[in-house]
């Protein structure tokens, strides 16, 4: 089990790092992703990073231009340190360690219907 | 899913031996496991130990009430490594499970005897009698075998001790090809005195080339090939024989037969992650070319591809 996990994303404006933790990531172009990367070659909800067993995944959700996972094009893939995961011009890099001197972000946990 | 691809899948990428270990997790330690799917067919090339976990996964889903797939293991060739696997496959022990495995006729032994032995009580606790799903074992009669909407042809290699089976699995346009444990060096690069080999050195250089042309004609413009790149050329040259090619090797003959993308596989028990990570540096440079829009890769454990 990774202690910290983080994703870096680059491409859209300052670097950001992300921490993961049990709850799913979407990343994509619209206001409901997770992760919005308003970029050209983006699908409205292109990818998602989760966890599953004790391994974080990255997966493509039928995107138009597909999800690159250091220059392969992957459909689904486990992530290890410093994966660097490319979805239009924009990069996240996998961290499994603790970034320093970096802003970071806690996801909420998503809001469910009861 | 889209119904005009293939999702191809690594759970096992290692040659020879598990490797496990932090030194080997990015691309894995399990041996050769590779899974083909399409809407319902599910083709498996190779029972080595990454099979575990693709059973698991079947397994869970047979758990959550989905119907599991008829399943069609092809096995490249009986060496430990690629069937070591098979004992621990939990669909295997599922009652109701339909289980075909499909090897090359041109071994010296049957193959159900083949796998029955590696379940020997000497090697193993249980038997074979023991797995409750319906177990076909088929030496490959035919050239050609359509699954669903897949097709599958295959050809034996001769340069891989005991001979080894490559497959190419062709659905509509797409083509991928797996074609592991072979010495391709043997034929673009013969040792001066090839001919003193005990095991190949009845084969000339005329023989050599027909036998190269014939590959490079099975793998032509393949969307993908798994192939063979245990060593790096320096590692080569100590392993002249044991059956397994250089990386330079097998990534100019994909390119002179137009494969588009190059997935290299097998690999060297004794490589790192890190050391991967550097071929990837240094092959990458090598042999990804504007000109060609070839891609190479190292096949990695838990990765799916669409062919």
């Amino acid at each position: 089990m990774y202690e910290t996990a983080f994703l870096e994303v680059r491409g859209v404006g300052a670097i950001q790092g992300i921490e993961l933790g049990s709850e799913e990531i979407t990343i994509g172009r619209s206001p409901e992703a997770t992760i919005q990367l308003p970029l050209k070659n983006i699908s409205r909800i292109h990818a998602r990073v989760y966890r599953m067993d004790e391994e974080y995944l990255v997966e493509d959700l039928d995107s138009t231009n597909g999800t690159y996972l250091n220059n392969v094009r992957i459909v689904r893939s486990v992530l290890r340190d410093n994966d660097q995961i490319e979805i239009g011009e924009a990069r996240l890099l996998f961290l499994e360690k603790k970034l320093r001197d970096m802003p970071t972000v806690n996801v909420p946990p998503k809001a469910t219907d009861s | 899913m889209s119904s005009n691809q293939l999702h191809v899948t690594f759970w096992g990428t290692r040659g020879s031996l598990p490797t496990p270990g932090r030194m080997t997790e990015k691309y894995g330690g399990n041996t050769p496991c590779v899974s083909i799917e399409h809407q319902d067919s599910l083709v498996i090339i190779d029972a080595g130990t990454g099979i575990r976990l693709l059973g698991i996964e079947l397994a869970k889903a047979v758990n959550a009430g989905k119907h599991l797939k008829k399943i069609h293991l092809f096995l490249s060739h009986t060496h430990w490594d690629h069937i070591q696997g098979l004992p621990f496959f939990e669909p295997a022990f599922i009652p109701g499970v339909q289980m075909h495995i499909y090897g090359s006729p041109a071994r010296e032994k049957v193959l159900e005897n083949i796998l029955e032995g590696q379940m020997d009580t000497h090697y193993f606790p249980i038997d074979m009698s023991m797995f409750n799903a319906t177990l076909e074992i088929h030496e490959i009669n035919a050239k050609a075998i359509e699954i669903g909407d897949l097709r599958l042809d295959w050809q034996e290699q001769i340069f891989h001790p005991g001979g080894c089976a490559r497959y190419r699995i062709r659905l509509g346009d797409r083509t991928m090809v797996y074609a592991s444990d072979i010495e391709l060096d043997q034929m673009t690069d013969p040792p001066e005195n090839f001919q003193a080999d005990p095991q190949w050195g009845h084969l000339d250089l005329e023989e050599r080339a027909r036998l190269l042309a014939e590959f490079k004609d099975f793998i032509r413009g393949a969307d993908l090939l798994i192939g063979d790149g245990q060593y790096s050329e320096t590692e080569y040259t100590n392993r002249r024989g044991w059956g397994h090619s250089s990386i330079p090797t097998v990534a100019e003959i994909a390119i002179e037969s137009e494969v588009k993308q190059l997935a290299v596989f097998h690999h060297e028990p004794r490589t790192s992650d890190s050391q991967i990570d550097d071929y990837g540096r240094t092959y990458g440079r090598r042999f990804r070319t504007k000109e060609t829009s070839f891609n190479l890769f190292w096949a990695r454990e838990g990765m799916t591809i669409a062919v």
